[in-house]
């Protein structure tokens, strides 16, 4: 058993060494697949992030007339928090309202001017809405709009309106960025079989007078047709490590520039790193099955065993 | 060694290679099989070894019935019989010693056997002291004695031989026949496939005449009739 598989192994490498370019366009190939299936995966998590993190930037005010006093701003706050999908509700007082606008004012007195003339705090109470997620405040809209409301805000903040519409629009681009690169991946994918399974035809071309030699004097036909297999595997190993060291090299020299456009929140160097045992365990798997199947295919077509 | 009962093998397009044959062989025994050029003498040889499978009729092989055999019982059906051809099929990168040793690689046998091995092979055939050569460097009739030694790497109790002598001269083609008597001698059954009229009238043993699939002479001690 121990002599076998030594000797398959051996068997293995003369052949891919046999058939040099072959086997490095194939591994090629299979490189410029994962790179491509990475990148995408990459894109797909990096928009993810992007979006969460405008989603969350996202929230609804609402303000009072300056005569409603906080009682009554209280009754609506317990009616919104009925509503699903409602996270938090901030109360600003009358007063906190005041003071942030005289800190804002800080370096400009003349904005203080008009203050002074009414001689008594103008300004009302708000409520600050999160969601936890964009489409929830639709709800929020519609049970603002009730009549028994009406005489107690005075207006809504339109910011949400205009993020909702970032967002949404995002998303759509999202959507159609993800389906291409999907479709290039599958089209490198495509290629990628073909050649996988034209390697190992040439293989048994290249070898076609040792496999009659080996099945005449009664090789097992594992032994026969492991070698192909494990050819297969090697070219799918090296392929995974050097798309993989590609790929991180990629993100390590990419993501200072994403830390500086999308801030934190966007962090595709940490979620490869955190998720680098399923990233490449998953792409071997996938590959590995593929291979099976593929190399069984071409076995059974072109070498009877 | 060898039962063929009412064999016939068709091949795809309603050609019959061989027509209801029933063949015995002993064990020790050594049979030449004579016949023209589409006689069907290579046809036994490949049902024997497997190769083919029968269209009718049944076929053992030292006492196995391999009529239906199994695809992965093949293996160890050809590890019983060595087979020799006219065209040797050696490979032309090894050397003679790894010629016969791949045979026995291949199948999963320790080194340290291989070793021990091979150069006994090579010794009944006479090549013991050319086991680094090449095959291209060696006579035609050397490079069949190779692949003979091949043939017997894992001890086999049948040798079938299919024109081993085709290619040679009558010189070359009478130290190959001696090689198989001396096989045969040390208890190897052998199946001889030739049309080589003086090596078959030499010989002095069984001799079976094929014609148009059929035979039609069996002779204990038979000579070249056709
Ligand atoms: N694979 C095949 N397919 C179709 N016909 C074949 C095949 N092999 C042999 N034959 C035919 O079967 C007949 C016997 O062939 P073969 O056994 O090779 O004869 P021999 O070895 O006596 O010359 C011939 O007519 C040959 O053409
Ligand atoms: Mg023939």
């Amino acid at each position: 058993m121990f002599y076998s598989i030594w000797r398959i192994i051996k068997f293995s490498s003369t052949n891919i060494w046999r058939n040099f370019w072959l086997s490095f366009i194939t591994t090629s190939t299979i490189i410029i697949t994962l790179m491509s299936v990475s990148l995408v995966w990459a894109l797909q998590i990096g928009l993810k992030q992007i979006i969460s993190s405008a989603e969350k930037r996202i929230d609804m005010s609402v303000y009072f007339y300056p005569s409603i006093t906080d009682a009554q701003a209280n009754s609506v706050i317990t009616a919104l928090k009925t509503i699903p999908g409602v996270q938090e509700i901030a109360f600003v007082t009358k007063e906190q309202a005041l003071a942030n606008y005289e800190k804002m004012a800080k370096d400009s007195p003349e904005l203080l001017d008009p203050l002074s003339a009414i001689g008594q705090n103008p300004f009302g109470s708000s409520i600050i809405i999160k969601t936890n997620e964009p489409s929830a405040y639709s709800g929020v809209i519609e049970e603002l709009n009730k009549p028994q409301y009406k005489d107690l805000i005075e207006g809504q903040k339109k910011d949400y309106e205009e993020n909702r519409l970032f967002i949404d629009s995002f998303s759509a681009f999202t959507n159609k960025v993800r389906l291409s690169g999907l479709i290039i991946s599958f089209i490198f994918a495509i290629i990628a079989v073909l050649l996988i399974f034209n390697a190992i035809r040439v293989a048994i071309y290249t070898q076609r007078e040792e496999i009659a030699i080996m099945k005449l004097v009664g090789a097992s036909n594992w032994f026969v047709r492991v070698p192909f297999l494990i050819e297969t595997a090697i070219y799918s190993a090296i392929a995974i490590i050097i798309s993989g060291g590609l790929f991180f090299a990629l993100l390590y020299f990419v993501q200072p520039y994403l830390g500086i456009y999308f801030g934190g929140d966007v962090d595709l160097l940490g979620y490869f790193t955190d998720n680098a045992v399923t990233f490449l365990g998953l792409e071997f798997i996938v590959l590995a099955s593929l291979n099976v199947l593929v190399g069984s295919l071409a076995l059974r077509r072109y070498l009877k065993v | 060694m060898i039962h063929l009962k009412g064999v016939t093998k068709q091949y795809p397009g309603n050609i019959v290679a061989i027509r209801n044959i029933t063949l015995h062989i002993e064990p020790g025994e050594f049979v030449s099989v004579v016949g023209q050029s589409g006689a069907g003498k290579s046809t036994i040889v490949r049902l024997l070894m497997a190769e083919e499978a029968a269209s009718r009729g049944r076929i053992i092989v030292g006492g196995w019935d391999i009529t239906g055999i199994k695809r992965r019982e093949i293996p160890v059906l050809r590890r019983q019989i060595g087979v020799v051809f006219q065209d040797y099929k050696l490979l032309r990168k090894k050397t003679i010693f790894e010629n016969v040793s791949f045979a026995l690689e291949v199948c999963g046998e320790p080194r340290q056997k291989i070793k021990t091995l091979v150069p006994q092979l090579l010794k009944i055939v006479g090549l013991e002291n050319q086991q680094r050569r090449f095959p291209d460097q060696l006579s035609g009739g050397e490079q069949q004695r190779v692949s003979i030694a091949r043939a017997l790497a894992h001890r086999p109790k049948l040798l079938l031989a299919d024109e081993p002598t085709g290619n040679l001269d009558s010189l070359n083609a009478q130290e190959i026949v001696d090689v198989l008597r001396k096989i045969n001698e040390l208890g190897t059954t052998i199946m001889l496939v030739t049309h080589n009229r003086d090596i078959v009238n030499a010989l002095k043993k069984r001799v079976i005449t094929l014609d148009h699939g059929e035979i039609i002479s069996d002779q204990a001690v038979g000579r070249y009739v056709l």
